[in-house]
């Protein structure tokens, strides 16, 4: 095991309470980790979010901030440069309470084979219905919620794809780490109780966040991984959903801003390598990456 | 002659000058008081004339048909002193008798009018609410002064008014609700068309999404949906405006932190045989405990009974020394007892001293939604049952491990469906349940309970024919499936017989009034009538018929739905050959 684990959690003052309350206790029973390093991403790049001891038992906490508002990718690229985590790191969501062997599962996984990028944990008690093979644990993505990521793999990518700014870059990281031969893996003994969103389900009286970056992230998905005919693709499936046409306007506007920025090379359109892989990066209706398991 | 309170002034908005007599007349004979007539087509600028000119501190604004009851100030008062009460007086904005819940999320009436006549039972304290009817409105002037609260001026109707008034008082901090002790006879139509045009109008679009980012708001009336503007998606830093609930949500919560704290007591009966699980649930405990605040403190009592003796001291050790920070206090049931389930309740009831603290009955192989937690002091009241909703998953347990190796959600156990305990099975299991614990200590005190499973139900009768009910739909619980719950026994002798030695003793202590069963009745006929119609129908077309379903079906099955969905099926296939037909037609093969 290693001596230290790293663990990214990007952050704002919204949700530190539940960092105090939630992560870092759970961290703290942590069973056969010696030593927890968290170090909380202030993604609004603004003053300070947490206000807290700097050590609590096992877990040494340091806050990070680039000094301006950064998409969930770009914090979490900008984590990993700052600190240079060894062997690898996990990222993990504020609002998650780890099983006392969560930890300790996933750095198991992860050491125990070479080859895997992203070894993500259960989530409980809602589990997530994708697929997952039984024997070796391969998923066709993983879950940016609490996910362990292995340094080489990272730094080979170039890290998370920032252009996504929130939502859907975990299934951007998983597809290329099977495109550049890493698995990606699904723990199912490491569990991370994730209780946030049960009651809070979305309300039909608005629009949340998280379904316009979905929506426009869909496509841009779409596009770097299919060209031109994925974007096309993707374009009629959201024009197909029940969402208003000025939302769906405003999320192709959108898609056009990144797009007017990319080169040709931004697209990962090695179809021999997707064709191996067919089973794993594939779109199955809008904004599904996967079979329900 | 009796008077209105004495510091409220009474109101009517006409829109009729013919009305007038009658309505002072009205006021002469049943001894109202002195009534102020207000004549105008825009109701707006009559509340603003309200608020700046009335000389009181309260004002009462009822529309031009309505029938106020006699003794009004009595109503008033109570109304006043219950808002004030549970609120605090400078908390809160306008009170009326018919809108939609803030708790609920459903509509609340507290009248009579042409599409309702169902008697309503007392809201017991004012409900929050998100949306009110402008048929009576109870307003706290000296808030709205104080703070500076008007109507704009740019809109103008008759209808949206009292919502718009409400969106006035949240976003200064103002709490709107609904009081049973308004309760009035509507004489009125409503005017639907009059309403949707109002909401409709670029005005009311404008007035919302200025300030708010919703596209909807749920009413009485049917939901009035706004074209809204998107921007706080695209850029939120500078799309500062309010999500009109989310607000809401913050001002009631705001109004609740000043209470005094509530304590919960987690009872769990166990044999101490599934100890994973109740690691599981511990755990989950321990969660809440950590994100719970300064309103609510969470005690657990584990209530052991029949336990192994063999293991029962190491198990219990085992506990005490992994979740020592939870405080955890045990009951022991002599193994003797007859009836274990009911006797480990009243044991870990003698062990609960504070009498104004609440209980929650959560099983050993279920678990506690820990987000709740924080919401559950503006619900707990002294008299009230509250009821959540409880996750039902499909799980499977291996060897030691503390979490399910499967787990899939497989229903919902739904609060609002409370009222159908009455006909006979039980609807809501027991950990979605929370009571005062007074209450079950009464219970206990006068009903014997002569008897072991669905004890958790024979309580729950018993309970909510003596209290208010609070439901919220708002998960509290998981419960599991594993294969291995008594619920799922086979041999069902020893429910039979629990059942009836329950159900026999609730029916001779009369604790459901007779006319209630009737009623009961009447609706069960019914229902078969319509099953009866039901299956006459799918023996026509099978492609209706519902499908099989194995037993039990501990939650909803959607059988509308479902009838719904094969029809919808049906009419997109019509559709869809219709169409290729026009096609071929049109354009050839």
């Amino acid at each position: 095991m290693a001596e230290v684990v790293d663990i990214f959690c990007s952050v704002s003052s919204k949700e530190i309470g539940k960092v105090r309350s939630w992560l870092i206790p759970s961290l703290c029973k942590q069973r056969q980790i010696s030593r927890i390093s968290l170090h909380l991403i202030n993604y609004t790049g603004v003053g300070m979010v947490y206000d807290g001891p700097a050590q609590v038992g096992k877990v040494a906490i340091r806050e990070l901030s680039k000094g301006t508002p950064c998409g969930f990718g770009e914090a979490h690229n900008f984590a990993f440069e700052k600190m240079v985590p060894a062997d690898y790191f996990l990222i993990i969501n504020p609002d998650v309470y780890c099983h006392h062997d969560c930890v300790s599962e996933l750095v198991r996984r992860i050491e125990s084979n070479t080859s895997a990028g992203l070894v993500e944990a259960r989530q409980l008690p809602f589990e997530h219905p994708k697929e997952y093979e039984d024997s070796t644990g391969h998923t066709p993505w993983a879950s940016g919620s609490c996910v362990f990521v292995k340094s080489s793999f990272f730094r080979e990518v170039k890290g998370f794809d920032e252009n996504f700014w929130m939502y859907c870059e975990d299934v951007d990281l998983s597809w290329r780490a099977w495109l550049n031969k890493y698995e990606v893996i699904h723990c199912r003994d490491a569990v991370a109780y994730h209780f946030t969103g049960a009651h809070y389900q979305y309300r039909d009286d608005r629009f949340y966040l998280e379904q316009f970056w979905c929506a426009r992230n869909f496509i841009y998905l779409m596009y770097k991984f299919w060209g031109a005919e994925g974007e096309k693709k993707a374009t009629r499936m959201l024009k197909e959903t029940w969402y208003p046409e000025d939302f769906k306007a405003e999320a192709i506007k959108s898609f056009q801003q990144i797009k007017s920025k990319m080169t040709h090379q931004d697209c990962l359109l090695n179809m021999t390598a997707r064709m191996l892989h067919a089973n794993k990066i594939k779109v199955l209706g809008y904004n599904i990456y996967h079979v329900e398991r | 002659m009796m008077q209105a309170s004495r510091n409220c002034s009474l109101y009517r908005f006409i829109r009729d000058e013919n009305l007038r007599p009658k309505i002072l007349e009205w006021s002469n004979k049943y001894g109202f008081g002195p009534v102020t007539i207000l004549k105008g087509q825009n109701f707006y600028s009559l509340l603003n004339d309200v608020i700046d000119n009335c000389p009181d501190e309260h004002a009462l604004i009822s529309c031009n048909d309505l029938a106020w009851p006699i003794g009004l100030g009595f109503a008033l008062n109570g109304a006043i002193e219950s808002a004030d009460r549970e609120f605090g007086p400078e908390n809160w904005g306008v009170i009326g008798n018919f809108g939609m819940e803030y708790f609920s999320q459903k509509p609340l009436s507290y009248l009579r009018n042409k599409s309702c006549t169902v008697i309503p039972s007392s809201s017991g304290k004012p409900r929050p609410a998100t949306f009110l009817d402008r048929n009576t409105l109870l307003l706290n002037l000296s808030n709205l002064r104080r703070l500076g609260i008007r109507l704009p001026s740019t809109l103008h109707g008759i209808h949206l008014h009292a919502l718009v008034l409400m969106m006035e008082c949240y976003k200064k901090g103002l709490v709107s609700a609904m009081d049973s002790h308004l309760y009035v006879m509507n004489l009125a139509d409503f005017d639907h068309s009059q309403f949707k045009k109002e909401y409709s109008g670029a005005e009311f679009e404008d007035y919302i999404s200025q300030f708010f980012i919703n596209k909807t708001i749920a009413t009485n009336h049917g939901p009035v949906n706004i074209s809204n503007t998107i921007g706080y998606l695209i850029d939120p830093r500078k799309d500062k405006r309010l999500d009109y609930y989310g607000l809401v949500d913050q001002v009631v919560q705001k109004t609740y932190i000043e209470r005094p704290k509530k304590i919960v007591t987690i009872v769990t009966r166990t044999m101490l045989g599934r100890m994973n699980q109740l690691f599981r649930l511990l755990d989950s405990i321990r969660i809440a405990a950590l994100c719970s605040s300064d309103r609510l403190m969470i005690k657990v009592v584990l209530a052991v009974n029949n336990a192994d003796p063999q293991t029962r001291e190491a198990n219990i050790e085992a506990l005490m020394s992994e979740y020592g920070d939870l405080g955890i206090s045990v009951s022991h049931t002599s193994d003797d007892k007859q009836y274990p389930r009911v006797h480990a309740m009243k044991s870990a009831l003698g062990v609960i001293r504070d009498d104004s603290s609440f209980v929650w009955f959560v099983d050993d192989d279920d678990f506690i939604y820990p987000e709740a937690i924080q919401h559950l002091p503006s619900f707990l009241s002294d008299h009230s049952i509250f009821i959540g909703d409880s996750a039902i998953f499909e799980e499977k347990w291996e060897g030691e491990k503390t979490f399910p190796v499967k787990s899939k959600r497989i229903g919902t156990y739904k609060s609002d469906q409370y009222h159908e305990c009455i006909m006979g099975d039980n609807k809501i299991p027991i950990c979605s349940i929370i009571y005062p614990i007074a209450v079950v200590k009464q219970i206990f005190e006068k009903f014997r309970f002569l008897g072991d499973y669905t004890e958790d139900y024979a309580l729950y009768l018993v309970a909510s024919c003596s209290c208010e009910i609070v439901s919220m739909p708002m998960l509290i619980a998981g419960i599991s499936f594993h294969g291995d719950n008594t619920i799922l026994e086979k041999d069902r002798t020893h429910w039979h017989h629990s059942y009836t030695a329950f159900i026999s003793e609730i029916v001779e202590k009369r604790v459901i009034p007779s006319w209630v069963c009737r009623f009961a009745h009447e609706k069960s006929s019914e229902i078969a009538r319509l099953q009866a119609q039901i299956k006459e129908i799918t023996s026509y077309h099978p492609q209706l018929a519902i499908p099989e379903t194995s037993q039990p079906q501990p939650f909803e099955m959607p059988r509308k739905r479902w009838i719904g969905r094969r029809i919808e099926q049906s009419f997109r296939r019509f559709r869809k050959s219709t169409w290729k037909k026009i096609k071929v037609f049109i354009c050839g093969n």
